[in-house]
């Protein structure tokens, strides 16, 4: 049986590289990656709660969780597809049409 | 049975609605359709009448439906029907008829026909919907409605500078009462309750506000200053010292007009407001008495000024506000029965005594009545309609008149001495300056180059009925319809009261009839002592250059500085400086919008971290 700390400890590494690519990389579509990473992050403590604590619900909130996620990747990917496709850039800081 | 009480209130209002939509070219169903709007109120009012009529019984109605509905204030819409409604109801409602059709000859080459006939059906919609309110805020907005529709008839002729004056001259006039009547009606609504059980029902209002009173001997002095606001109302709307001076103007509207509104209807709204809601103002006895006196004042004031003037409609002006007086007097004295009752005459009348005047003045197209004379030998027929409308008017037997003004002397005579001796001079007043028109108008020679005929019937037939019930009114018993429990029992005749004002009036008569008659030289002698008394009436007591010197040099400085203190203080100091204040710190701001979108989640995460370290470790632990 691994104890509960060990999935959190887990769970907290995956955030904090999910965190540190969002805020350090310049591709838009390796920030989507991290996002997911920290989603999944979220996930992994929600199912070791879940399963310690002997209650069904954190496991339908990770089915929620992965739910939304792959809408939001859906919507993400195509948009930044879309973007490529018409300034052929991938960098968000380049993204700044709409500044005054 | 209570259902088609609404179509009272609404059949005017649907008039009103359609008579936008006659094309011009069939303007004359505007003027049917006002008609038909009326006369069918007039019959359902007749309907609820009649058990009243037949059998002397005294049925209430009342319904409602809930309006706002929110925690600690309830208001709704609804009708109160009782005896003192139906009476003002037939009255408005049947003197309104006759009017109405009246109105079809008189208006009948008016430019604003359809606008003269879609006023007067709002008119009619507000003044019933005053008369049948169940509660004081809605009783408050037609009170208002009425207002508007009274500035809307008074200014028909809008071309003309006077009438427009006039109409702005009513309408302000009557906002200063209005004003007060608002604050007193929330000072009641206050007095009526603990906060959440308060109301303004008239059904319920007497109750809780005795209780209140009984309560505590403070809330007598709160109550009659509430009582003394609501009187305000009053003062504005039925004409009383010293808001009277807009209804003398308010003649510059045609004649019916003046003759529904200005005499027999909407000036007798105050009248009945105060008999609605008597039973609250007999709980206090210091209103009543201020009441009286301002009412006694205004009979005799405004009928010293009948007397010299030359206008045949201002006379009846004059009159009506002495009329008035009397029976805000009468409420004043004790009795709302006695002033409703001479209200009902009043209406009759006046009404008369006005659609007489307007039919002279539009054959001959005259109002001064110095330039008519002789008019009784070519109009034989209006003149008697305008005579039995003067008797009636001064109150000589057996005219309506005489019943209800013996009841208001009588009354005075047994409640104050003081204001008998004035409305007894009031009675010779009357009698005076009816006596000066009737011989200027229709005797000697006449002054008027056209040819005079007859008008038709349409003018004819109101005439016809008004005299009738001018002359048979008394005979009616419309006293019957105020046999109420709150009401005090009218006072039997008393015969030394009767012949003291039957010789008063026949003195009256006899020296203003005769004093014209004695040729022009003879009475400017005569006259020549008083001619500083004349100048003082015809100036009106000065209470026109009072009021104007009261604006032009008190309300006109201070509405400059308080103007002063809005552009300098709140629009440039305050408005302005909150605006740059707000532009400088978002120009600072603005660098934060930086548009990395990395940026953005640096700040967000420290932000996150930060805050589970705080309520982690922290002070929000």
């Amino acid at each position: 049986m691994i104890p509960l700390t060990h999935y959190l400890i887990v769970s907290g590494i995956l955030f904090a590289i999910g965190a540190l690519g969002v805020l350090m990389r310049r591709n838009i579509i390796i920030m989507l990656l991290s996002i997911e990473i920290m989603l999944n992050a979220a996930n992994l403590s929600f199912v070791a709660f879940s399963s310690s604590h002997a209650d069904f619900g954190g496991q339908i909130f990770s089915l929620f969780v992965v739910a939304v996620a792959a809408s939001e990747v859906a919507i993400g990917l195509a948009i930044a597809v879309l973007f490529f496709r018409s300034r052929g850039i991938l960098d968000p800081n380049e993204m700044n049409l709409m500044k005054d | 049975m209570i259902h088609i009480a609404w179509w009272i209130l609404f059949f005017p209002l649907i008039s009103f609605a359609i008579i936008p939509f006659i094309p011009e070219a069939k303007r004359i169903f505007a003027g049917w359709i006002a008609c038909v709007g009326i006369f069918f109120s007039f019959l359902i009012t007749l309907r609820f009448a009649r058990p009243m009529f037949d059998a002397g019984e005294f049925h209430t109605w009342y319904s409602k439906i809930n309006w706002i509905l929110i925690p600690g204030l309830q208001l709704e819409l609804g009708f109160f029907i009782d005896s003192l409604a139906i009476l003002m109801l037939l009255v408005v409602t049947g003197v309104g008829t006759a009017i109405f059709y009246y109105s079809l000859e008189y208006m009948e080459h008016d430019e604003g026909y359809k606008r003269y006939f879609a006023g007067l059906s709002l008119f009619a919609f507000s003044m019933i919907g005053i008369v049948i309110s169940g509660n004081l805020l809605q009783l408050f907005i037609f009170w208002e409605l009425v207002g508007l529709s009274s500035y809307l008839l008074i200014g028909h002729w809008y071309q003309k500078d006077e009438a427009a004056d006039a109409g702005k001259k009513a309408f302000l006039t009557n906002r200063i009462g209005d004003f007060g009547f608002l604050i007193g009606i929330l000072l009641l609504w206050t007095f009526s309750g603990p906060a959440g059980s308060r109301t303004l029902n008239f059904l319920q209002l007497n109750a809780s506000i005795s209780s209140f009173v009984q309560s505590s001997p403070a809330h007598a002095t709160g109550l009659t200053i509430a009582m003394l606001l609501i009187f305000c109302g009053v003062l504005g709307k039925s004409a009383q010292f010293p808001l009277h001076v807009w209804l003398p103007d308010a003649m510059e509207g045609p004649t019916p007009v003046s003759a529904l509104i200005h005499a027999a209807t909407m000036v007798a709204a105050g009248v009945y407001l105060l008999a609605r809601m008597f039973s609250l103002f007999l709980l206090s006895p210091v209103a009543l008495e201020i009441i009286a006196y301002i009412g006694g004042f205004t009979a005799l004031f405004a009928a010293t000024q009948a007397i010299v003037q030359k206008d045949i409609k201002r006379v009846l002006a004059y009159s009506t506000l002495s009329q008035l007086g009397y029976m805000v007097m009468a409420i004043g004295l004790g009795s709302a029965a006695v002033g409703m009752y001479h209200l009902t005459t009043h209406a009759f009348f006046k009404a008369l005594l006005f659609l007489g005047a307007g039919s002279i003045i539009h054959a001959t197209e005259k109002q001064n009545i110095f330039e008519m004379g002789g008019v009784i030998k070519k109009m034989p027929f209006t003149s008697a309609a305008f005579l039995i409308g003067t008797f009636a008017l001064i109150g000589f037997w057996p005219s309506s008149g005489f019943f209800s003004k013996d009841k208001i002397l009588a009354l005075a005579f047994s409640e104050n001495r003081l204001l008998f001796i004035s409305s007894a001079i009031t009675v010779f007043l009357t009698a005076l300056y009816m006596g000066r028109a009737i011989s200027l108008m229709f005797f000697g020679a006449s002054k008027i180059r056209k040819k005079l005929h007859e008008p038709s019937q349409k003018i004819l037939m109101p005439l016809l009925i008004l005299s009738i019930l001018s002359l048979a009114g008394g005979f009616f018993g419309f006293e019957r319809f105020l046999h109420d429990p709150n009401h005090h029992e009218m006072s039997g005749p008393n015969s030394l009261v009767i012949q003291l004002a039957t010789v008063l009036g026949l003195a009256g008569v006899f020296s203003g009839f005769f004093f014209y008659r004695i040729g022009e030289k003879n009475r400017k002698s005569l006259l020549q002592p008083f001619s500083w008394a004349y100048e003082i009436l015809m100036r009106k007591y000065f209470m026109d250059d009072l009021y104007d010197f009261l604006i032009r040099y008190i309300q006109q400085p201070f509405a400059k500085l308080l103007d002063w203190f809005e552009r300098t203080i709140i629009v440039e100091g305050a408005v302005n400086h909150a605006a740059s204040f707000t532009a400088l710190t978002g120009r600072y701001f603005k660098k934060l919008q930086t548009g990395r979108i990395q940026t953005y989640l640096s700040v967000f995460f420290s932000g996150v971290v930060i805050a589970i370290y705080l309520i982690r470790f922290g002070a929000l632990h």
